[in-house]
């Protein structure tokens, strides 16, 4: 059977990940062909609408890169996009999408390499995951429910990990009755942007 | 600074703090809050008679209270502008039973105690923020003892003492005693390099101020043993290398190491320092120890930050538009960074990036005009409802809420495009130009159509052939 060939859309900001990518580009570094990047000016700029848009298009993926955390061009772009994404990520389930095929990347300008390596390794984890069937009934109910019960805490999310698993259970109970990602995400407090953000 | 104080377009206002800053590049107001002085500076002549007859003694604070000053006072010989000005915390008061002996004695009778502070707004069209820096304070460094023991001294200390205008004449002795020191040593990097106090980066002057200081002391003692200990030497301006080069050959000793700690012994200082070129530890026995302390951002550089909306690198001092190609500009537009504010630098560097802000600010100022970006958000009126959700996000303040019309609007000289807003407004009533969702939506459905069909139409496709 001929290898599963996923359809991979990428969300890039102008001055970090989109330049990190063009300097993979021009390094001749290899990465696969299944990203297809969209150029955004930065990383705030991506709607969650947009990547469910391109779920509901035929994307298996969806790949996002913006700013190291502290160096987004538009002071603070990035930080609203992590949480964006978090929240995302965790309405993703109750879509009958699995999280694990949206991903949050922080790659500079000059980490062409850090960019090949993660496109690499995205679409390998993609590959494995399969074809997203869209199609298939959603079966909120029964086996993603307790995932939204107890997400696990998104790999990008800053600091250190929890000491135990109780402990960093997000309150997301709220989050079921919100319709929109959109409109959910600008409304949580802030995070705690660090000095210089 | 005499030059600027009489420059006929230069209008110089001293004992000032920034209170607010509106508006946006060639239109900023910025309310100023002028201290009262207490003496009319343009009738003042400094001619010292009122501080002969003041009573009070306080340290003077430009000799690090090595010396004293009285409660009306000039900050220092060179001051601009050349006129006294009275602490009025520190006086006694007007009232004949309290002193008001200043009064009296001056001649011109510019003495004025019952000045008020005066809060003045200013309409300019470029701010250039020249804030300086302030010395690390080297009492958080336990270790080394400074404030226990008065032979421990700051670099800063003991460049006043090196000063023929100085409180010693230029003569270097020790604080404890008077008496000349045999034996001197200097420790580099005091609050520099050095993530325990969180001062990460290098303050860049003090290789060079030590090894000058070191000078002064070979020049004035020659008998002195000098030794001073560092982790590098970074001569790396014009001449540094040759001068530390000169310096080495008059005798000055330098070992690398970085001193872990400094305790009194029989009468005498005792530097316990890890030689790392030796490989051992040795304790060094002195009379003196100068702490080449570092720079750090200038005391009230945060309230600056938030009046003007700057924001501040990891280091704390301010943060430029581009660290290698606009190293002079911020992120908000009309605003320059001179000098130490942008980070540790020396005469030569401050005065070049503060000739390249003034020059940005002058061609900026000249134009009468400023080209934006045409990528900015823009918002329909009808579609706004007054959510409010946007204003919050927008990091450079761009997005203001008309009160009249009951709608946001988009200052588009503020805006910078990144596009947060947009993508947060519930009503979908902002866009942001050249990034509309229609033509990212037309990019994705043209990306993800294999052969011109979408999804539903693949669907579709895919039954019929079944
Ligand atoms: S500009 Fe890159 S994330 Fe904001």
């Amino acid at each position: 059977m001929a290898q599963f060939n996923p359809t991979i859309i990428g969300f890039a900001c102008n001055w970090c990940c989109y330049a990190g990518a063009d300097l993979a580009g021009t390094s001749r570094m290899k990465y696969p062909a299944n990203l297809r990047l969209i150029r955004v000016m930065c990383s705030g700029r991506i709607d969650p609408q947009f990547i469910l848009r391109a779920f509901k298009e035929g994307a298996d993926g969806v790949f996002i890169g913006g700013c190291h955390p502290g160096d987004c061009h538009y002071v603070s772009g990035n930080y609203k996009t992590e949480k964006r994404i978090f929240l995302l990520k965790n309405l993703l389930a109750g879509l009958g999408i699995e999280s694990e095929r949206l991903e949050l990347n922080w790659v500079s300008a000059s980490e062409g390499q850090i960019f090949a390596d993660a496109v690499t390794a995205f679409t390998e984890r993609i590959r494995k995951l399969g074809p997203l069937a869209l199609d298939a009934p959603p079966s909120v109910s029964q086996d993603v429910a307790p995932e939204l019960e107890a997400p696990a805490p998104a790999a990008e999310s800053a600091g250190p990990p929890p000491a135990d698993a109780e402990s960093a259970k997000p309150d997301l109970g709220h989050l079921k009755a919100v319709p929109d990602a959109g409109q959910f995400a600008c409304r949580i407090p802030q995070f705690k942007i660090p000095d210089g953000a | 600074m005499v030059d600027v104080s009489r420059h006929p377009n230069v209008e110089l206002l001293t004992l000032s703090t920034i209170k607010k800053v509106s508006g946006f590049v060639g239109n900023f107001t910025v309310t100023l809050h002028q201290k009262a002085r207490y003496v009319d500076a343009s009738q003042c002549t400094a001619c010292g008679d009122c501080a002969k007859v003041c009573p009070q003694r306080f340290p003077d604070e430009f000799n690090l209270g090595l010396s004293t000053r009285t409660a009306i006072y000039q900050p220092f010989p060179q001051a601009v502008p050349a006129a006294f000005c009275r602490n009025e915390k520190q006086c006694l008061g007007a009232l004949p039973l309290a002193c008001g002996k200043c009064l009296a004695a001056c001649e011109k009778k510019c003495i004025d105690f019952d000045q008020k502070d005066i809060e003045r707004d200013y309409e300019v069209g470029a701010i250039v923020l020249a804030t300086g820096m302030d010395v690390f304070d080297a009492t958080t460094l336990a270790e080394f003892g400074y404030g226990k023991y008065p032979d421990v001294l700051t670099s800063l200390e003991f460049e006043r003492l090196c000063s023929a205008g100085g409180p010693t004449g230029g003569h270097i002795v020790k604080i404890s005693d008077g008496e000349e020191p045999k034996d001197v040593v200097f420790i580099h990097c005091v609050g520099s390099r050095d993530k325990a106090v969180g001062n990460e980066y290098c303050s860049r002057v003090c290789c060079m101020f030590i090894i000058k200081q070191a000078h002064l002391l070979k020049d004035k003692m020659p008998g002195a043993n000098v030794t001073s200990y560092y982790m590098d030497i970074r001569a790396y301006g014009k001449g540094f290398e040759e001068f530390y080069d000169r310096v080495r050959e008059e005798g000055v000793r330098f070992k690398r190491g970085k001193p872990s700690e400094i305790f009194r012994r029989k009468g005498r200082l005792i530097v316990r320092v890890d030689d790392t070129l030796l490989g051992k530890v040795i304790e060094h026995e002195t009379d003196m120890v100068v702490l080449g302390v570092g720079l750090v951002p200038s005391e009230g550089h945060r309230e600056l930050a938030q009046a003007l909306k700057l924001s501040l690198s990891s280091d704390r001092f301010f943060l430029e538009a581009h660290p290698k190609l606009r190293p002079v500009d911020t992120n908000i537009d009309g605003v320059y960074l001179a000098g130490c504010a942008q980070g540790p630098k020396d005469i030569p560097d401050t005065v070049a990036q503060a000739k390249g802000a003034a020059s940005s600010a002058i061609a900026l100022l000249n134009k009468g005009k400023v080209k934006v970006d045409p990528i900015v958000a823009d918002i329909n009126e009808d579609a706004c409802s007054s959510c409010h959700i946007c204003e919050a996000l927008c990091p450079y303040q761009a997005l203001v809420y008309d009160t009249q019309k009951h709608v946001m609007t988009v200052n588009q000289i503020l805006c910078k495009g990144c596009g947060v807003c947009p993508s947060a407004c519930p009503s979908g009533a902002i866009t942001l130009r050249h990034y509309t969702s229609v033509q990212i939506d037309a990019q994705l459905d043209a990306l993800l159509s294999k052969g011109g069909e979408s999804r539903e139409e693949r669907a579709v496709a895919e039954k019929v052939e079944a």
